[in-house]
C-alpha cells in the first residue's frame, strides 16, 4: 500500500520534452515547408524526420533550439550595437561631456522594463507608427501584421535588454588609461588595430559579462514575447514552460523543462566562459 | 576626424533608439483614443491620468476605464510595494554577508561559494521563481506575496552583493588591520569602518534593488499564485484583445518623468559636490 | 608609558603556499630601544613586523613581549601598535577621532579619549590640526597622526613599517630627529623597518642587517659599519670596496690574502684560516693616495684615475688598478690637500691594515654601480 504511495524518482517527465509529434500536414504543405531552410536545419539536427510518409517534429526541442538561437542572436546583436557605445562613453568623450551621456543611457536602463515593452506597441501595432509610415510612402498597401513576426520579439528583446550589455563593458573600459590608447597611434597603430590590440583585451572581462546577462535575460525572456505577440506566434520557450506549468495539469513534465533549460543555459554560459577564459570574480569588477 | 564624427552620429542615433519608444508612449499618454495611438489623433485629454482620482460614476461612464477594476489595480500595486519592503532589506543584508564573506574570507572553498552565490543571477528568471514556487509549496507555504519576496530575494541580493563587493575590493585591507591593532573587536571594525565605508554602495545598492524588484515581471509571475504586483497587473493588460488601455501610457508616462528627474537631480547634486 | 622587551626564539615564517619567508631566528631586544631592520625589499621585514603585531602566527618558535608568550593571542589583544607602510588612516574619520580609536575600542568615555587625543597630538605638534579630516593634511603630517594614533593606546612595543618612505628626502630627515625624539620621551621600544640604510644609522641604537629571510647581524650603527660580520652586511650597508683572494698566512689577528692585486694584509674577525677563499673589504673613505699623504699604508697598489666627481664635503675618485684592472672607489675629504689627478693619471694608493678585513665568501647586496656596469 504505501510504496505506491511512495513518490517514485523518474525520468519520464523529460521524455515529454524529447518526445516527437506528428504533424498533419497536406502534400502540398509539405513540399513547400521542405523548402524553408529552418525546417532543413531541424531536419539535419534530428528534430524533424519523416517517417512511412508522416512528418514527425520534435516540438519541445525545436521549441528549445529556435529560443536559444535567439537568444544568441540577440547578444550577438547586442554586442555589436554596444561596443561604439560603451567605447564612446569610456574612452572618446571628454570628461566633463560623460556626466549627460552617462544619464541617457541610466535614464532608459531604470525605467521599469515592462513599460519600456509597452512602448513598442504603439509602432508595432497594426494602425502603429511603423505601419502608417510604410503606408503613407506608398511601400506597402495593407499593414503588416507585426506581432506574427518572429523578428519583432527579437528586435524588442534587443531593445530591453541592450544596456545590460552596455554597463559592464562600460565600466570596464573606463579603468584603461587613455594614454595607452594615444601611445598606440603614436606608435602609427591604425584605429581598427588600436581596438584589436589595446580595447578589446582590456574590455574582455566587461563584454564577457555583458554577454552573459544578455544572453540569459533574452533567454529567460517572458514578459517580451507575452505583451508583444500576444500569442499571435511561435511561443518562446519560457512561454512553453508556463504553459506546461500552469494551463495543463502537467507541472512535473513544466518542472522537467525548466531544469533542463537551466542544465543548458548553464552549459552555454559554462562553454563561454571557458572559450573567454573568464572568471566569476569578473562579475565582482565591472560594477 | 570623420570616424570621429561617425561615432558621433552612430551615438545619437543610439540614444534615438533608445528614446523614441518612450517618447511616443508619452505622446500616447494624452491621446484620446484606445489602445493607445499617436498615427491617429483624437484630440487631447488627460483623462488616463485622471483615472487614478476621477469619481465612481464618471469611472463607469467611460468605455474604456470601466473594463479596470482600479481597486484591484491599485492594490497590486500596494502589494508591489509590501514586496519591494521585504525585498530591499533583505536583499542588503545577504549581498553584505555575501560581499563580506567572498572578499574576507580566504579559503579553499572559495571558488565554489563564488558559484553558489552567483548561480541565481545565472539563471534564467522564471526557473528561480518556478523553484521558489514548488519548494514553499512543499514545506506548505502557498503561493502569494511570500513567495515573490522569496523568489526575487534569490537574484535580486546578487545586485546589491556585486556591488559591495566592488566597493569592498577598493577598500586596502590595511584600514581593518590597523583597527584590529588598535584593539578593536570584529563588530567595531566593521560598525566603524567597513559600513561607513559602504555607507554610499549601500545607498545605491538599495535603489537598484527597489527598481528590480518593482519592475520584476519574469520571475513574479512564475511565484504568484493568485496574488498580483504592479507589474504582474499591468503585464495582464496586455491580454486584453483591443489591445491595452491608454492608462498604461498615462503610467509610464509618471515613471519616464519620475526616473528622469531622479537621476538628473542626482546628476546635477553630483556636480554641485564637486565643483 | 613603557617599554617592553621583544624576543624572538627560534621564530621561523613559512606562508600558507609554502614559501618560508623567515628563517629560524633569535632576536632580543631590550625595553626602550631603538631598534631598527634593515634589509633589501622581500627579504622578509614587515613579515617580521606581522608577527610581532599578531597578524601571522610563527609557523615554529615563540614571540615573547614582557616575557610573555603571545602564542594564540590576536593582534587587538598585544601590547603593541603597528605604523603601516602606507599608514592606513581612517579616511573617513577627523584627525581627533582617528587619534583616539583605539581608546574608543577601549571603552574609554568620549571626553577622557578626547583630552588624550589632544595631548598626543600636541606631542606631534598637531594640536592644531584635530577637527580636520586625513585627506586634508600633507604627507608629513599624516605620518604624525599615524604616529599619535599608534601611541593613543599606550603600546609598550611601537612598530613601523618603512614609515617615511613616501615622503621627500627634506622631510625624511626631519621626520627622523622626530621619532627619535619621540621614541626618547616616551620610553616605547621601537622596532623600525627601513631599507634605507643611512635612516637605520642615524636613528636606532641597534640595528639588525637582514638577507632572504635571515638576519645576518645586530649591532650598534658603529659595530654594523666597521665591523660587519658578513659579507652581505659589509656590501649592503654603506659603500665598499671588494677584492676577491685567498688566505695564505695568518699572523695573530691579522690574516695575510692573495689577491690578484698582489698580497694584502688585513683584519681577520672571523678567524679565516689559510687556504681558505675570501673576500677582502675596504671602505672608500679608507683609501688614500700613498705618494700625497705621505704616509706608510700597509697595503698599496698602482691606479689610473677614470673619474673625479667632487660631491661637496668629500671628492669622489673613480680609479682602475693596473693589475687585473678592478675598479676601486676613494673618498677624500674637501680640504685642498688632494693631488690634481688628470684623468687617465697613473698614482699609487693604499689602505692601513686596519681598516681593511677579510669575510668568508657569501651573498652580497645587489648595488646599483653593478647593474650600471653589467649593462
Ligand atoms: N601572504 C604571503 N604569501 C606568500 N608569500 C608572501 C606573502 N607575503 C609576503 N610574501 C613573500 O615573503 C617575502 C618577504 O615579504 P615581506 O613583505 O616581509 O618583504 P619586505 O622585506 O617587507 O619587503 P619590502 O621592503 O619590499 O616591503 C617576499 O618574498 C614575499 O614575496
Ligand atoms: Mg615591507
Amino acid at each position: 500500500m504505501r510504496e505506491a504511495d511512495q513518490p517514485k524518482l523518474t525520468l519520464t517527465n523529460f521524455d515529454v520534452l524529447v518526445a516527437a509529434t506528428r504533424i498533419p500536414l497536406s502534400a502540398e504543405a509539405k513540399a513547400a515547408e521542405s523548402r524553408e531552410i529552418g525546417k532543413r536545419i531541424y531536419g539535419l539536427l534530428g528534430l524533424r524526420y519523416e517517417q512511412s510518409g508522416e512528418v514527425y517534429e520534435r516540438l519541445g526541442l525545436t521549441n528549445l533550439a529556435r529560443t536559444l538561437l535567439f537568444a544568441v542572436m540577440t547578444t550577438a546583436l547586442a554586442l555589436a550595437i554596444c561596443y561604439p557605445i560603451a567605447y564612446k562613453v569610456a574612452l572618446a568623450t571628454p570628461a566633463h561631456r560623460v556626466v549627460w551621456l552617462m544619464l541617457g543611457l541610466i535614464i532608459p536602463y531604470a525605467i521599469a522594463e515592462l513599460m519600456r515593452i509597452y512602448a513598442w506597441t504603439t509602432i508595432i501595432d497594426n494602425r502603429g507608427v511603423l505601419n502608417s509610415l510604410l503606408i503613407w510612402t506608398g511601400i506597402l498597401t495593407e499593414p503588416i501584421q507585426f506581432a506574427r513576426m518572429p523578428g519583432t520579439v527579437f528586435v524588442v528583446i534587443a531593445y530591453t535588454y541592450v544596456l545590460f550589455m552596455v554597463f559592464p563593458m562600460l565600466n570596464v573600459m573606463s579603468t584603461l588609461d587613455r594614454n595607452q590608447i594615444e601611445a598606440a597611434r603614436d606608435l602609427g597603430a591604425s584605429p581598427w588595430r588600436v581596438h584589436r590590440r589595446v580595447v578589446i583585451p582590456h574590455a574582455k572581462p566587461g563584454i564577457a559579462v555583458g554577454c552573459i546577462a544578455t544572453f540569459m535575460l533574452a533567454a529567460g525572456a517572458f514578459s517580451v514575447p507575452r505583451i508583444i505577440s500576444r500569442g499571435l506566434q511561435a511561443e518562446w520557450f519560457s512561454q512553453t514552460i508556463y504553459n506546461k506549468f500552469f494551463e495543463s495539469e502537467t507541472s512535473n513534465v513544466g518542472a522537467a523543462y525548466s531544469f533542463a533549460y537551466t542544465l543548458v543555459c548553464f552549459l552555454i554560459v559554462g562553454l563561454f566562459m571557458w572559450i573567454m577564459q573568464t572568471r566569476l570574480k569578473d562579475f565582482a569588477r565591472v560594477q | 576626424m570623420t570616424s570621429q564624427r561617425l561615432l558621433n552620429l552612430y551615438t545619437w542615433a543610439f540614444l534615438a533608439f533608445m528614446f523614441a519608444p518612450l517618447l511616443l508612449m508619452i505622446v500616447a499618454s494624452v491621446n484620446d483614443t484606445s489602445p493607445p495611438s499617436v498615427t491617429e489623433w483624437h484630440g487631447v485629454t488627460g483623462k488616463w491620468y485622471a483615472f487614478a482620482w476621477m469619481p465612481d460614476e464618471a469611472l463607469r461612464a467611460d468605455a474604456v476605464l470601466r473594463t479596470i477594476d482600479r481597486d484591484r489595480f491599485f492594490g497590486c500595486f500596494g502589494n508591489s510595494l509590501k514586496v519591494a519592503s521585504g525585498v530591499v532589506p533583505l536583499a542588503l543584508l545577504l549581498g553584505l554577508a555575501g560581499a563580506v564573506m567572498l572578499t574576507r574570507w580566504q579559503s579553499r572553498a572559495n571558488g565554489l561559494l563564488w558559484w553558489v552565490l552567483l548561480s541565481p543571477m545565472l539563471a534564467p528568471g522564471i526557473v528561480l521563481g518556478l523553484s521558489a514556487l514548488v519548494f514553499w509549496g512543499r514545506i506548505g507555504v502557498d503561493a502569494g506575496l511570500f513567495t515573490i519576496i522569496a523568489a526575487q530575494l534569490t537574484f535580486v541580493a546578487g545586485y546589491p552583493m556585486l556591488i559591495l563587493m566592488a566597493r569592498l575590493q577598493r577598500q586596502p585591507v590595511e584600514l581593518e588591520e590597523a583597527a584590529m591593532d588598535l584593539g578593536a573587536s570584529p563588530l567595531r571594525i566593521f560598525l566603524r569602518i567597513t559600513l561607513p565605508f559602504l555607507a554610499p554602495a549601500l545607498v545605491s545598492a538599495g535603489v537598484i534593488a527597489f527598481l528590480a524588484s518593482m519592475e520584476n515581471y519574469n520571475t513574479t509571475m512564475f511565484a504568484k499564485g493568485g496574488a498580483c504586483t504592479f507589474a504582474t497587473e499591468i503585464g495582464a493588460m496586455a491580454r486584453n484583445p483591443n489591445g491595452h488601455p491608454p492608462v498604461i501610457n498615462a503610467v509610464g508616462t509618471v515613471i519616464i518623468l519620475l526616473t528622469f528627474a531622479a537621476a538628473l537631480g542626482h546628476t546635477l547634486l553630483r556636480r554641485r559636490e564637486r565643483a | 608609558m613603557h617599554g617592553n622587551d621583544v624576543t624572538l626564539e627560534g621564530v621561523s615564517i613559512t606562508y600558507p603556499n609554502g614559501f618560508t619567508a623567515v628563517h629560524e631566528t633569535h632576536l632580543t631586544i631590550p625595553a626602550g630601544e631603538f631598534f631598527s631592520i634593515l634589509g633589501p625589499s622581500g627579504c622578509g621585514k614587515t613579515t617580521i613586523l606581522r608577527t610581532v603585531s599578531g597578524f601571522v602566527e610563527p609557523s615554529r618558535g615563540r614571540v615573547l613581549i614582557g616575557g610573555a608568550d603571545q602564542a594564540g593571542k590576536s593582534p587587538n589583544q598585544r601590547p603593541t601598535a603597528l605604523i603601516f607602510q602606507n599608514l592606513a588612516l581612517f579616511p573617513l574619520m577627523s584627525v581627533r577621532d582617528n587619534v583616539a580609536f583605539g581608546l574608543e575600542a577601549r571603552g574609554v568615555s568620549r571626553r577622557a579619549r578626547n583630552a588624550k587625543a589632544e595631548e598626543l597630538l600636541n606631542l606631534v605638534a598637531l594640536g592644531d590640526q584635530a577637527s580636520k579630516m586625513p585627506g586634508e593634511l600633507s604627507g608629513g603630517q599624516r605620518q604624525r597622526v599615524a604616529i599619535a594614533r599608534a601611541l593613543a593606546v599606550e603600546p609598550s612595543v611601537l612598530l613601523l613599517d618603512e614609515p617615511l618612505s613616501a615622503l621627500d628626502l627634506k622631510l625624511r630627515k626631519h621626520m627622523r630627529t622626530e621619532l627619535r625624539a619621540i621614541q626618547k620621551k616616551t620610553g616605547v621600544t621601537f622596532i623600525y623597518i627601513t631599507h634605507d640604510q643611512s635612516e637605520a644609522l642615524t636613528m636606532s641604537d641597534r640595528i639588525a642587517v637582514m638577507n632572504a629571510g635571515r638576519i645576518e647581524q645586530v649591532g650598534s650603527a658603529d659595530e654594523v659599519y666597521s665591523n660587519p660580520a658578513t659579507a652581505f652586511a659589509a656590501s649592503f650597508v654603506g659603500e665598499v670596496n671588494r677584492f676577491a683572494g685567498r688566505i695564505t698566512a695568518l699572523d695573530g689577528d691579522m690574516a695575510e690574502v692573495e689577491t690578484p692585486l698582489g698580497r694584502m694584509r688585513c683584519r681577520n674577525p672571523r678567524g679565516m684560516k689559510p687556504g681558505e677563499a675570501a673576500l677582502l673589504f675596504v671602505r672608500p673613505e679608507n683609501v688614500g693616495f700613498a705618494s700625497a699623504s705621505g704616509m706608510a699604508y700597509g697595503n698599496q697598489l698602482d691606479a689610473r684615475l677614470e673619474r673625479r666627481d667632487l660631491e661637496g664635503a668629500f671628492i669622489s675618485f673613480q680609479m682602475r688598478t693596473e693589475a687585473a684592472g678592478q675598479p676601486v672607489a676613494m673618498h677624500l675629504t674637501n680640504t685642498g690637500t688632494a693631488p690634481a689627478l688628470m684623468p687617465d693619471g697613473a698614482a699609487r694608493i693604499g689602505f692601513a691594515c686596519e681598516s681593511a678585513l677579510v669575510l668568508p665568501e657569501g651573498p652580497l647586496a645587489r648595488t646599483g654601480r653593478e647593474e650600471l656596469g653589467a649593462a
